[in-house]
């Protein structure tokens, strides 16, 4: 009974997280194209489509890709790890329920009813758009209701992955992995039953504390906001707004990538057949990325002069510090779980190893853009997607669709393609390093970002970029396309070998 | 000396409540095995909620304007204190997390507020900034203890230990408040 | 141009990251060498890497620690000669004041509606300095221009559907010894 029990847990986590990965696949493809087409139209100068629509894309493309990657991730993460902790599947689909439902209210604030003031909402900017457009107030609303339900679905995530881990291990510390701290070498001696043992664990608790912290600011300043588009004479501190905002995008913006962390954890082990044990090393770099995490977002606001001087420093020094975890814990653990493993690179180990470059190469570019004084001249200019769309397309995106690779089989009982994987790999980097070297190019000559135009003296950049998001976008499609074939070709489920003679109406599922 | 400080310094201020609510839970430690009365959980949060609540510049002003106000927001302190150390050594891992996590998640508006000078403190005209500031490093100073607590909890168990704490803690008590500058 | 020093530093830094993933992925193939040896030799060379990074970014930070905006920096060797009052609303600056090369121009900055970005880019296109225009604060950018001619006032921080058409020229004249005002 109790074998039935749990194999029906893990049939629905196998069919919850099909839906997710397919769902998330598909949108993500079509965000990447609205992005695509974002670099074409400013690429001819503002012919392609009005400054409107221009900016109601954008709108789109910025909070569709921080939602939905950070939700695919989360997605992912939670199956990895639903076997070690026991997470509620039925929540599971209300997040995801939530996520959807969040990112349709945006979509339609933004395509329907005209809100364009991008994911960064800045106070007041929602209420006084600029655009002329007489739903402009709807859409605010409408977007910024949209924003919560995906901030509720994230903090649901969040809460059920603490619950769960408590559950398995009894405290935060033994969650954490302090234990590795009380054992002798490094750190292995201390194991037992109710002790993590799974470094992707840990990431998920990071990424769940903090996931947490921000969607409880993120909530209350939607909150605070939708009051002051109903009761206009209720304003707010444009500076508090400003760092509550800037604290919960940045901070779920960030934790893609540490959540991307967690999977790889997982995934890479599979194929060097190295375990990726917990050390003293990794521990402490998971608490200190807690802490980091937590103060970095200070960065977004050293142009802010009003802000206090001490905090602006903070910003600095923890940014720079945001580079040595992962630049001696994951990224170096990686390399040294590859050196010398023998490893045949099938499409998952190879995008999570690029992902892991563009990771290094994209916080390189982080770390030049969040000194002070460089920051004067890099704040706002191209520099900025340029990093971070080094970090979040050729880090998250490689690390999502390398997890795609790994767990398609177990999901589904079928092989996603490797050749058409490996094609994919190399159109997505070579197009999507082009990509962000424009950018980085037109950033350091000054062009400011969210432009409609380019800036003179970079048209050829701009065009040359877009020519690099079509290889690119190849390579997306090619992968999402394969996605789709597998999903529709594979059966209900995957049932392992030795549960077939267990009788499941699919209904139970 | 304290009561000087903590009139011209909000950090000083906010410190010094801190002092207050942490004397609370060495007292309140003392009797987790001794006083036995159900809603450790409820307490627990109440006492966190008492730390808290003394942030809110209406309240702080009060307690400031108001002898009687400020005498209560001191005992409310301590009290806080004292159901905290009671209460929090009982509690399930899970609660204990939800708790600490929980102080964390709170502290951010407060935080920021302060920083931004959305918080004004009139009888700390301008401070409001530094002392988000300060309580911007306490936080990861709190994590730091989390994560040492093993260790620490295993130095304050040690036979005498506890009494040395409460005997520092009582002579910095009286050396504070009776040194004139 | 400072930009074009940290492009190319950023580019071989890249470059460098880049070679070092190619060459694992190539070596990776190769064995399989049992684990053990591998990563002990991996996990002594680590120490050596956390040091060498953490003396880069300290002398990172430290370089560029002269270099910071903020006015109580730029104003420690002298106040401003000149000032100038900008605003901004969707989509036009006002300013309302002159500037000249030479001396120290102070920007005071604010926002009558949504927050802007004052962004100052020279006769030849490159961005000399930014500070965020907000509704409610006044922001001081100090700066001391070198170059005289025709300097554009570009907006850097989204305020709508027309924020890119949100600039205007500002004449920045030779300062002559005596008449700076």
């Amino acid at each position: 009974m109790q074998d039935r029990l749990l194999l029906l847990r893990q049939l629905r986590a196998q069919r919850v997280t099909r839906i997710w990965l397919v769902t998330s696949g598909l949108v993500l493809l079509g965000l990447a194209l609205a992005g695509g087409s974002m670099r074409l139209a400013q690429a001819s100068g503002g012919n392609l489509f009005s400054a409107d629509v221009f900016y109601e894309v954008m709108s789109v493309h910025g909070s569709g890709m921080v939602v939905v990657g950070l939700m695919a991730g989360a997605g992912v993460l939670w199956y990895l790890v639903s076997n070690e902790i026991e997470l509620s599947v039925t929540l599971n689909r209300i997040v995801f329920l939530l996520t959807l439902t969040g990112l349709v209210m945006i979509v339609l604030a933004v395509m329907v009813f005209g809100y364009s003031s991008a994911w960064t909402f800045l106070y007041p900017l929602p209420e006084h758009p600029g655009s002329g457009t007489a739903t402009a107030a709807i859409g605010a609303a409408g977007y910024l209701i949209g924003l919560a339900l995906a901030v509720v679905g994230f903090l649901l995530w969040c809460v059920d992955f603490l619950r769960a881990g408590l559950k398995r291990c009894g405290s935060l510390q033994r969650l954490l992995g302090f234990y590795v701290f009380r054992s002798a070498g490094h750190g292995h001696e201390g194991e037992n039953d109710s002790t993590t043992t799974n470094p992707s664990l840990i990431a998920g608790t990071v990424c769940a504390i903090l996931g947490l912290s921000a969607c409880v600011i993120g909530a209350l300043i939607v909150v605070l906001m939708l009051t002051s588009l109903v009761f206009p004479s209720l304003t707010l501190n444009a500076l508090v707004a400003k760092n509550m905002i800037y604290f919960t995008g940045h901070t779920l913006a960030n934790l893609q990538i540490y959540v991307a962390a967690g999977i790889a954890y997982s995934v890479l082990p599979a194929y060097t057949k190295r375990p990726w044990r917990l050390s003293r090393a990794l521990v402490a770099g998971w608490l200190a990325t807690l802490a980091i995490v937590m103060l970095a977002f200070f960065h977004h606001l050293y142009q802010d002069f009003a802000q206090p001087e001490a905090v602006q420093w903070v910003g600095n020094v923890v940014s720079y510090a945001a580079a040595i975890p992962p630049m001696t814990v994951t990224i170096y653990g990686g390399l040294v779980l590859v050196w010398r493993s023998g490893i045949r690179w099938s499409a998952a180990p190879l995008f999570t190893l690029m992902a892991m470059a563009g990771w290094a190469i994209g916080g390189f570019g982080a770390v030049i853009d969040s000194t002070i004084s460089l920051n004067q001249f890099f704040h706002n200019t191209l520099w900025v997607p340029a990093h971070f769309h080094t970090y979040m397309a050729l880090g998250v995106m490689f690390f999502l669709i390398g997890a795609t690779y790994h767990v398609i089989p177990k999901l589904t009982g079928r092989k996603m393609n490797e050749n058409v994987g490996r094609r994919a790999a190399a159109l997505m980097g070579f197009g999507g390093y082009g990509l962000v070297l424009c950018w980085y190019i037109s950033g350091s000559m000054s062009a400011p970002r969210r432009y409609f135009y380019p800036l003179s003296g970079t048209e050829v950049l701009a065009w040359i970029a877009v020519a690099c998001a079509a290889v690119a976008l190849t390579g997306a499609v090619m992968v999402c396309k394969d996605l789709i074939d597998v999903f529709l070709a594979s059966p209900h489920y995957n049932l392992p070998e030795v549960a077939s003679s267990l009788e499941l109406a699919p209904s139970e599922v | 000396m304290v009561a000087g400080l903590s009139a011209q310094s909000l950090v000083v201020h906010h410190f010094a409540h801190w002092l207050w609510v942490v004397a609370g839970a060495i007292v309140g430690y003392q009797f987790r095995d001794l006083v036995m009365v159900p809603g450790r959980t409820l307490l627990a949060w109440a006492g966190l909620a008492a730390a808290f609540a003394w942030h809110l510049p209406p309240l702080l002003s009060w307690a400031e304007t108001n002898q009687a106000a400020h005498i209560f927001a001191h005992a409310t302190l301590l009290i806080g204190g004292g159901a905290m150390g009671w209460a929090v050594p009982q509690l399930s891992g899970a609660r204990k997390a939800a708790l600490f996590i929980g102080a964390n998640v709170v502290m951010w508006p407060l935080v920021l507020a302060e920083l931004a000078n959305a918080f004004v403190y009139p009888s700390y005209p301008g401070q409001a900034t530094t002392a988000g500031v300060a309580e911007l490093v306490a936080m990861p100073l709190a994590w730091l203890v989390l994560a040492f607590w093993g260790p620490l909890r295993r130095g304050l168990a040690r036979p005498g230990a506890t009494n040395a704490v409460l005997a520092l803690f009582a002579m910095a008590a009286l050396v504070g408040w009776v040194l004139p500058f | 141009m400072i930009t074009y020093l940290a492009l190319g530093i950023f580019l071989a830094g890249a470059l460098a990251l880049g070679c070092v993933f190619v060459v694992v992925s190539q070596v990776a193939r190769r064995g399989p060498t049992p684990y053990p040896e591998v990563a002990r030799r991996a996990y002594r060379l680590r120490l050596f890497w956390f040091f060498a990074l953490g003396g880069i970014l300290t002398a990172a930070f430290l370089t560029a620690l002269p270099y910071v905006p903020y006015a109580s920096y730029r104003l420690a060797s002298g106040p401003a000669a000149m000032h100038v009052n900008v605003s901004g609303s969707q989509y036009s600056w006002r300013l309302d004041g002159t500037a000249a090369t030479g001396v120290k121009v102070d920007f005071a900055v604010t926002s009558a509606d949504v927050n802007h970005g004052f962004g100052l880019y020279d006769p030849s296109g490159h961005l000399v300095g930014q500070v965020q225009a907000m509704p409610g604060y006044t922001n001081h950018l100090v700066l001391q221009l070198s170059e005289p001619g025709d300097y554009t006032v570009r907006c850097l921080e989204y305020c709508g559907p027309g924020h890119s058409s949100m600039f205007m020229s500002l004449h920045v004249s030779t300062c002559k010894t005596g008449c700076c005002c």
